[in-house]
């Protein structure tokens, strides 16, 4: 009997669809995964599931009856436990604090005593008990997220990647604990889960999203041999790839490296994030950095920019060393960076979101009028949008607008990170193009990229990180031709 | 010496025991401050108001800059029954507490969706309207010149026993009484499921819906609580200077409070107690000593405490010396 049934669920933001129509539908006792590329609405699928959002259509039955609109409480108490993909725990409170309030609400106080400490051995905590949960290590909070689903008494248990920022020998203590909760607890869970190996050896069966929609499902086996799987995570264009082999686009002129990574360590408070990263981009160079969620793309360009700067190794820009500078001094040496999910000012309109880095950087008005004749000149698509608010530009007009922001003051080196996500197919290919042109202006480029396709179509260089570690690099033709390589960005 | 320091640490009822006995030796302790039984009064009284307002503040994680409303919302309705109905103190009180008990109902319905900063503007918007109404409607009220002629003889029912509180030490006894009333409450509150559910909110609000709880509910019955030690407190302030004045309803009294809390140590059980003593001391001995050319310039003094305490002493007074576990 199916313990979980959606219908038809969507849930649009604005224009975008987040979620579309899909259908899906889970036996008890089953481990099922959820993977795709960033944006594809698998935690969007996962709030609707929880009632932390309302669906915008379609329904959610859970054991034959409907939760589609019922508020967050009330699905926990049906019997849907949660843990979350940023970690969340209560943190000034202990350990068994943590699993101990919620359960006495299922439980009477000696029950929720003894629920408690079966909860804490499970997840691995029996000995950390008055720790003060903000003290743990990063491992543990996510155990302990883990641990406060599972006081709900939930039959069905939603795990959002529960091993995100955990190096490689500490996931594996996180995936015998998912394997013993299903084996030995008898819990129905569905996985959010990046890391392709882990998925794969624990799953039942696996579904694929992409860009809100169902595209594949099926078991470990058939999902590793499905094209359209390997596609939408190395694509996202519905088109085939075209490569463009001969290349002509002359570099700038010389081999000078702009940019050199020399052994960079880079961490989150204990969370060991970027491991030996050494990298080259020269002048003129489009370079692209690949790698699935959580690689420690994004944490590359924060330690060039110097916004988490790296405990160990060395970043040199041009002739001077700046790994030991503050972002602000960075920025002025020429590099820009477009942050993941655009970071437009939602109530300033457009033209007042890019004026700000002209104030900021003290540009004179002269100086500032060509620029922003410039920046239109990429973006002609702006013009007619200059006094829309922020919040109501559509995701790919906020793109634009974050690149051309991104270009104010004397850019020689732009970072973008993610410009693709959550953008439709022909957007991206336009941007695609503007970027180019941005290039042949003579900025040097590094591309960072989930959606590959995109990427492999303008680099002239292509890095690929797994887990905190270059893995690959190389020509994007040579990436694109060997299947078996490729292959490695899905981490199979 | 330090087991004697640890059984205090952790027996709970031993330290209500030891709290209940300086409150009741309080008024022949504090000459020897330079203080006196009128102090004494005032400080127990902004105790239990404190107590309370760390309930919503410190346990629940929400901050309301507007509870000086239900504060004087209490004092006014008591003094406005017991001036025109000349009905039992303790009635009156009750009738005091009751009205604004409902006021909080409705205002905490409307506005607990709301968080943060736009809940603490909320709670301005109406403590504000509250003040304009008590300084403005002059018929009713009293406005500017407040509402005088509050009694105080006798707490009692009629028949069965009746207690002068007239005299200020006399009064300091009752309101002593209520003040422990008030912190036993207080600590089976905070100790029980709902209050252990209150931190979670404090702690993580999405997670604690998510694991099951209505936080909202959770949220408004804290709201309403801590209301309810405001009102309290508010009677016996009416009663303690008979009568009523608009600054006790506005929101800068509500600020005064939130101080309190915080210059104790929120979150923490004897934290807003310290703290509204040693603030109400040192508002009454900074007026009478700090005066620059004539002037009372207590504010000034009383921000620079303040800020003395967010900058190096963020935990409050009692969080500085309770052990960090």
């Amino acid at each position: 009997m199916e313990i979980l049934e959606t219908k038809e669920l969507c849930k649009n933001f604005g224009s975008l669809e987040a979620v579309n129509r899909v259908g899906f539908k889970l036996e008890k006792g089953e481990l099922r995964s959820i993977i795709g590329p960033n944006g594809a609405g698998k935690t969007t699928f996962f709030n609707l599931l929880t009632g932390m959002l309302a669906p915008s259509s379609g329904d959610i039955l859970f054991k034959g009856e409907s939760i589609a609109g019922l508020p967050p409480h009330q699905v926990a108490k049906r019997g849907i436990g949660r843990s979350f993909q940023i970690t969340s725990i209560f943190p000034q409170l202990t350990v068994y604090e943590n699993i101990l309030i919620p359960s006495m609400l299922y439980y009477s106080k000696n029950e929720a005593i003894n629920r408690t400490w079966e909860i804490l051995g499970d997840v691995d905590l029996k000995d950390k008990v008055n720790v003060i949960a903000a003290n743990l290590s990063h491992g543990d909070q996510r155990h302990l997220d883990i641990g406060i689903a599972l006081t709900t008494k939930p039959e069905l248990l939603l795990l959002d990647e529960p091993t995100s920022g955990m190096p490689p020998e500490e996931s594996i203590r996180t995936v015998k604990l998912i394997q013993r909760l299903k084996a030995e607890k008898g819990y129905t869970i569905i996985l959010i889960e990046h890391k392709m190996d882990i998925v794969l050896s624990v799953s039942d069966r696996i579904t694929v999203l992409h860009l809100g929609e169902k595209i594949a499902e099926g078991t470990p086996n058939e999902i590793q041999a499905s094209d359209e799987v390997q596609k939408a995570y190395l694509g996202g264009l519905d088109k085939e790839y075209r490569m463009v082999n001969n290349r002509q686009r002359k570099v700038a002129g010389n081999d000078q490296e702009i940019l050199t990574m020399e052994k960079v360590n880079t961490f989150y408070g204990e969370s060991h994030v970027l491991r030996d990263v050494s990298m080259k981009v020269r002048e003129g160079e489009i370079v692209a950095l690949l790698g699935r969620n959580g690689a420690g793309k994004t944490t590359t360009l924060r330690s060039i920019l110097g916004l988490t700067p790296a405990r160990s190794g060395s970043i040199q820009f041009g002739k001077e060393r700046i790994e030991a500078l503050p972002p602000e001094t960075v920025a002025n040496k020429g590099i820009s960076l477009v942050p993941a999910g655009r970071r437009i000012f939602a109530n300033l309109n457009l033209m007042e979101n890019l004026e700000l880095p002209f104030f900021m950087k003290g540009i004179d008005s002269k100086q500032k009028r060509s620029q922003i004749e410039q920046i239109f000149n990429y973006f002609p698509a702006l013009l007619e949008r200059k006094t829309h608010k922020g919040n109501r530009l559509s995701g790919g007009e906020q793109q634009m607008l974050a690149i051309g922001r991104a270009l104010v003051g004397n850019v020689k080196f732009m970072m973008l990170d993610e410009p693709s996500q959550g953008l439709a197919p022909m957007v991206v290919k336009h941007l695609g193009e503007i970027i180019q042109e941005i290039n042949k202006e003579g900025v040097t480029i590094l591309l960072v990229e989930q959606n590959a396709l995109m990427a492999l179509e303008l680099a002239d260089r292509v890095y690929v990180m797994d887990k905190g570690e270059i893995v690959y690099e190389g020509k994007p033709e040579d990436l694109w031709a060997d299947k078996k390589l490729h292959q490695e960005l899905l981490g199979v | 010496m330090s087991t004697l320091i640890k059984t205090i640490r952790t027996n709970a009822s031993l330290q209500l025991a030891i709290l209940s006995i300086v409150v009741l030796l309080w008024p022949y302790i504090i000459p020897f401050i330079g203080g006196y039984d009128g102090l004494a009064i005032e400080m127990v009284i902004f105790a239990i108001f404190a107590m309370g307002f760390n309930i919503l503040l410190g346990y629940t994680g929400i901050l309301s800059f507007g509870h000086a409303a239900f504060f004087g919302l209490a004092g006014y309705s008591m003094g406005l029954i017991l001036i025109h109905l000349k009905i039992p103190i303790l009635l009156g009180m009750l009738f005091g507490i009751a009205v604004s008990t409902v006021t909080a109902i409705l205002i905490g319905l409307l506005i607990i969706r709301k968080t943060g900063i736009y809940f603490a503007m909320l709670t301005i918007a109406f403590g504000q309207m509250f003040f304009f109404i008590a300084s403005r409607w002059k018929n009713f009220t009293g406005g500017e010149d407040g509402l005088t002629g509050i009694p105080r003889d006798v707490i009692g029912i009629p028949g069965l026993f009746s207690i002068p509180i007239f005299e200020p030490l006399h009064f300091y006894y009752f309101i002593a009484v209520v003040f422990i009333i008030a912190a036993i409450v207080k600590y089976k509150l905070i100790h029980s499921h709902f209050g252990q559910v209150l931190k979670t909110i404090r702690e993580n609000e999405t997670r604690a819906q998510m694991v099951g709880y209505n936080v909202r509910r959770y949220k408004l019955s804290s709201f309403i609580i801590s209301a309810i030690y405001a009102s309290v407190a508010g009677t016996l302030y009416g009663l303690f200077l008979n009568y009523m004045f608009p600054q006790t309803l506005d929101w800068i009294r509500s600020g005064d409070v939130v101080i309190m809390t915080l210059v104790g140590g929120m979150g923490t059980f004897f934290g807003p107690i310290i703290g509204a003593g040693v603030i109400v001391a040192l508002r009454v001995l900074i007026s009478i000593y700090a005066k620059i050319e004539g002037m009372v310039f207590w504010q000034f003094f009383m921000g620079i405490i303040f800020l003395f305490f967010v900058l190096f002493f963020p935990r409050g007074i009692w969080g500085f010396f309770q052990k960090r576990e």
